[in-house]
């Protein structure tokens, strides 16, 4: 009985689903790129001509910590001529696999990054905090490396790729110019970004803001009483305005810690989620750009109430 | 705080059911069951709204429970191995629904399942009333139905002989125990409600085999570990309360294993080491006697009885001084006496020895170059009341004198 | 070919992890699979932190340590200890997970390492793991899970009369005096070993999966150990090539699929079990 109840849920979903929202060029193309996130893939579109197609293994809105791949995933990567990938772990166990293909040309995205300029634990050198594309200047290294490698493998391709690199970094600069101005605009004390958990440290330090968070990076890693317990008193003290939600975490902790502040008398307000770890999915989320607009516009208003 | 003690308290409870029913583990299969219930409910609703996604959870454990007893009910699968079955069975169709999803709606279901596994520092007030209102209804269904679950659960051919329906209590405790599950996960995620339902019934048996005490005691235990894990979360950083919760209650567990009377391991190796150090005691004594009774004199050392009862040398030196202690010998010069209350219990021992190869040559018609060695062991273990009725049984008088070898005490016996 | 490689990749570890789980079952432990893919995390944290990196290697050693720390565990509880086997098992992983997540939170915050990210695999990308071992083109898991299934059969099949009587009647073996406790230990190092490389190459959900379903299948339809075997690697071949049909046509998970294949198969068993009488 169970077995047919099944059957029958199973076949009803597939036929209520559409097909063909895969992130993709409609252009034939000859040299294809599949890259992880759809981050990435917001990127290499930018820097992509004509004979590249591009695609992306997570849709928007996929947490890259549950992502489960299907055969389809395999076709495409074993059918992509260039693959490339985060780095910094993100990927986590992937990493090896995608390293191990022979053939396609695999780039690592952060390979080139200043050992410097990652952030990491003060107290444990080796853990990376892997949320590297909210800092702008780190994300023109990477798209360095990527349209170097690409070129260095198809030289065709170099001048065009050289041409579109140029013209979305300039993009970038007067994004950045944009947002830094909005952020500037916030109070210098209220200058704290709160959420529940470590995606956004790159983002604060590259427009000025401090970071206050439950959780480290992790998402094994619990807070606990006492995390949040500080956390209130920290917001109550410092009058922070807003804290606020992300796009892939419950948002159990935050309203939690609201409660813990109006248990106090602090009325702080719960905004809305903000993205970090993908692409949003409404029209206004979902490149790169519109989302360092977005992240930087939402808490700018949210925190000049 | 008070929801995580209540938690505990509640989960406690309840695990004890299943714990007794060997279904322990029901709190894994039910929590991985629970996936797909949330991706259908989501993929029916459209939306990402948590009482609708717990709704479809709870379905979906429920099917699952139900499942596993079907499974167990018709066929000769056990239980611990149906939960594991129908665990990776539906968790596997979860993930097949999941990467369906994936691949055809560009996100939005991310986190789902962080809607429903939360963190036991950041329950809300509707948590909390969620679980007062739980706690409540299911002390009441205990309390209502005790006498049929302790039926079922301790004796089923007799409550079925009796008419209570198995299938009746069975779905009463499938039903508190998804109850219990739907609303502790939301709070505090899919391991931690496993543990409180696993550990706390688990270190109560260790104390009590009756139900009433174990559901009090595992319910106790899980209530006090709650505290123990919020105390130790908000005094220091870093500290998760759900994985702190989980520790006290294992320690509580380990040491129960170890320490509690009865069936505490501590407990039964102590236990045997007594008992090995009484047997040695009275070994001794016994030899002793003998020895004075053959006219050997009153004073002995561990070479004179050598040929009576052999003593390696440290056991020699440890026994003897604690039957010094005891004041049952006392040491002279070259060696030792008995006292007289040794005397009299090495007799004793004596006695039960010769009793006991009486008994198994006249009524189990041993032969006789046997019955010594059994009697070396049962001399230890005969009370005063089975040697009784032994005299009694062998029609011999009880006061006869044990010093007496027992060929002269039974004249038609025949030595080898 | 690519077909091929996970459909033969599903097949052996249905066969190897089915042999031991067939011997899990009869000794009330068929949860294994699932107590290991949590205990396993503390040793995962130790190994980063003694190495200092998220690098493969050392990371799994430390899986495979604690994996075989918790069976050993999970043994001792539960015959010294007098601890019910479930309940045993039950305890023992989840204070081992309790005891990771606090390591991860106190020491390692920033670094994302459950084991779903640093040690599990996934069966869909096997094929594109090709070794270089021999040229033959194999990919590199498959050659593991076939040294692992050989072992396997080996520890099997050598020790059959053992494994018999050890798992039917424990306590007649005792009384000739076969030293059961060996026995029980010796199953759980291979046991523990061999789930955490499956998860390795495969992933969690299949392994979990594979170690308990064609093993119960098996026991629906016959009472002989020496059947067993066979038909757990008929059921694990069936669950491999249909459970890969459906992901196909789904466009799903394929490690899914195949535990959804093989509950499949269970029920077909069960049914034909209860009609049987």
């Amino acid at each position: 009985m169970r077995v047919i109840l099944k059957t029958l849920l199973v076949v009803l979903l597939f036929q209520s689903c559409d097909t063909g929202t895969i992130e993709k060029t409609a252009i034939p193309a000859k040299i294809k790129v599949v890259c992880t996130t759809s981050i990435l893939t917001d990127w290499v579109l930018n820097i992509a001509t004509e004979d590249v197609a591009v695609y992306s293994l997570l849709n928007k809105g996929v947490d890259p910590h549950v992502y489960k791949p299907s055969k389809k995933d395999l076709d495409l990567l074993r059918s992509a001529d260039i693959i490339i990938y985060h780095g910094l772990h993100l990927e986590g166990k992937i990493i090896d696999v995608l390293e191990k293909i022979k053939g396609p040309l695999v780039i690592d995205v952060s390979k080139n990054f200043p050992k410097s300029a990652i952030i990491t634990d003060p107290n444990f050198p080796a853990s990376q905090d892997p949320h590297y594309w909210f800092d702008v200047e780190l994300v023109k290294n990477g798209l360095a490396t990527v349209q170097s490698d690409i070129s260095a493998r198809y030289p065709s391709l170099k001048v065009d790729t050289k041409a579109n690199l140029q013209a979305y970094l300039k993009k970038m600069d007067s994004v950045t110019a944009e947002v830094q101005k909005k952020i500037s605009t916030i109070e210098q004390d209220q200058r704290i970004i709160i959420t529940t958990h470590d995606a956004l440290s790159y983002f604060a330090r590259a427009f000025g803001l401090t970071v206050n968070t439950l959780q480290g990076a992790s998402t094994v890693s619990e807070f606990g009483l006492r995390e949040i317990t500080d956390l209130v008193n920290f917001i109550c003290e410092r009058r922070v305005k807003a804290i606020f939600l992300e796009n892939i975490v419950s948002p159990q902790a935050m309203k939690s810690v609201q409660r813990g502040c109006q248990e106090k008398g602090w009325d702080v307000v719960l905004g809305p989620e903000l993205l970090s770890d993908s692409l949003g999915q409404k029209e206004d989320q979902d490149t790169y750009l519109e989302m360092l607009l977005f992240n930087a516009h939402t808490i700018t208003s949210y925190l000049t109430r | 705080m008070l929801s995580i003690v209540l938690l505990g308290g509640v989960s406690g409870a309840v695990g004890c059911f299943n714990f007794l029913q060997k279904k322990t583990l029901v709190g894994e299969t039910v929590a991985h069951s629970m996936l797909p219930g949330v991706l259908v409910a989501f993929l029916l609703s459209g939306v990402k709204n948590p009482y609708i996604l717990v709704t479809g959870a709870a379905i979906s454990g429920w099917l699952s429970i139900l499942l596993v007893d079907t499974i167990t009910k018709h066929s000769k699968i056990k239980n611990d191995s149906a939960l594991a079955i129908v665990l990776s069975s539906f968790f596997g169709f979860g993930i097949v629904l999941l990467t369906m999803i994936q691949s055809r709606y560009s996100g939005n279901q991310s986190g789902l399942d962080h809607y429903i596994f939360g963190n036991a520092a950041a329950m809300s007030p509707e948590d909390s009333t969620a679980f007062a209102l739980v706690s409540v209804l299911v002390v009441l269904l205990v309390i209502a139905y005790y006498f049929n679950l302790k039926a079922i659960i301790f004796n089923p051919d007799y409550a079925q002989s009796i008419g209570i329906s198995t299938k009746k209590v069975n779905g009463l405790i499938s039903f508190i125990t998804i109850l219990s599950i739907s609303v502790g996960i939301k709070a505090v995620g899919i391991v931690m409600m496993s543990a409180l339902l696993i550990i706390p019934p688990t270190a109560a048996r260790f104390w009590t085999s009756r139900l009433v005490p174990m559901l009090l005691l595992s319910g106790f235990f899980g209530a006090f570990s709650g505290w123990i894990g919020a105390f130790v979360s908000y005094a220091k950083t870093s500290m998760p309360t759900g994985p702190w919760t989980i520790v006290t209650v294992s320690c509580i567990a380990f040491a129960s294993m170890l320490f509690a009377p009865k069936k505490g391991v501590v407990y039964q190796r102590w236990s045997k080491l007594l008992l090995k150090r009484r047997i040695n005691e009275e070994n001794l004594l016994k030899a002793a006697v003998q020895n004075e009774v053959r006219g050997k004199g009153r004073l002995f050392t561990r070479e004179s009885i050598l040929t009576r009862q052999f003593f390696e040398f440290k056991r020699w030196k440890r026994t003897i001084k604690r039957l010094a202690r005891k004041k049952l010998v006392q040491k002279v010069n070259t060696g030792y006496t008995l006292s007289a209350k040794g005397r009299f219990y090495g007799a004793e021992i004596d006695r039960r020895h010769k009793i006991w190869e009486v008994y198994l040559q006249r009524r189990m018609q041993m032969s006789l170059h046997l019955v010594h060695d059994e009697a070396e062991t049962m001399e230890h273990f005969l009370t005063p009341e089975i040697e009784d009725e032994i005299l009694g049984e062998l029609g011999l008088c009880s006061r006869f004198n044990p010093i007496l070898e027992i060929h002269e005490l039974i004249p038609d016996i025949k030595l080898p | 070919m690519d077909a091929f490689w996970i459909i033969l990749t599903g097949f052996l570890v249905a066969s190897s992890t089915g042999m031991l789980g067939n011997l899990l079952l009869l000794r009330k432990m068929s949860m294994m699979g699932d107590a290991l893919s949590h205990a396993v995390l503390p040793g995962i944290v130790v190994a980063y932190l003694i190495s200092g990196s998220r690098a493969s290697l050392p990371l799994f050693l430390g899986a495979i340590i604690m994996g075989v720390l918790t069976t050993f565990l999970i043994q001792f509880f539960s015959s010294k200890g007098k601890m019910q086997s479930d309940a045993a098992m039950g305890t023992v992983f989840t204070f081992l997970f309790a005891i990771g997540v606090i390591m991860v939170t106190r020491f390692a915050g920033e670094a994302d390492i459950d084991a779903d990210c640093v040690l599990h695999g996934e069966l869909a990308f096997v094929p594109l793991q090709t070794s270089s071992f021999m040229g033959l083109g194999v990919p590199s898991p498959v050659w593991t899970l076939l040294v692992l299934l050989a072992i396997i059969q080996f520890i099997f099949w050598a020790g059959y009369k053992g494994w018999l009587i050890t798992s039917f009647n424990t306590e007649y073996a005792q009384s000739i005096g076969v030293k059961t406790i060996i026995w029980h230990y010796s199953l759980m190092a291979a046991t523990s070993v061999a789930t955490v490389v499956s998860f390795e190459s495969v992933g969690a959900i299949l392994v979990i999966s594979f170690l308990v379903v064609p093993a119960a299948t098996a026991y629906l339809l016959t009472d002989r150990l020496r059947l067993m075997p066979a038909l757990i690697m008929v059921q694990g071949a069936l669950s491999a090539v249909g459970g890969y049909m459906i992901s196909e046509a789904l466009e799903a998970s394929i490690s899914g699929s195949m535990s959804v294949m093989s509950f499949f198969l269970f029920i077909a068993a069960f049914l034909w079990s209860k009609k049987k009488g």
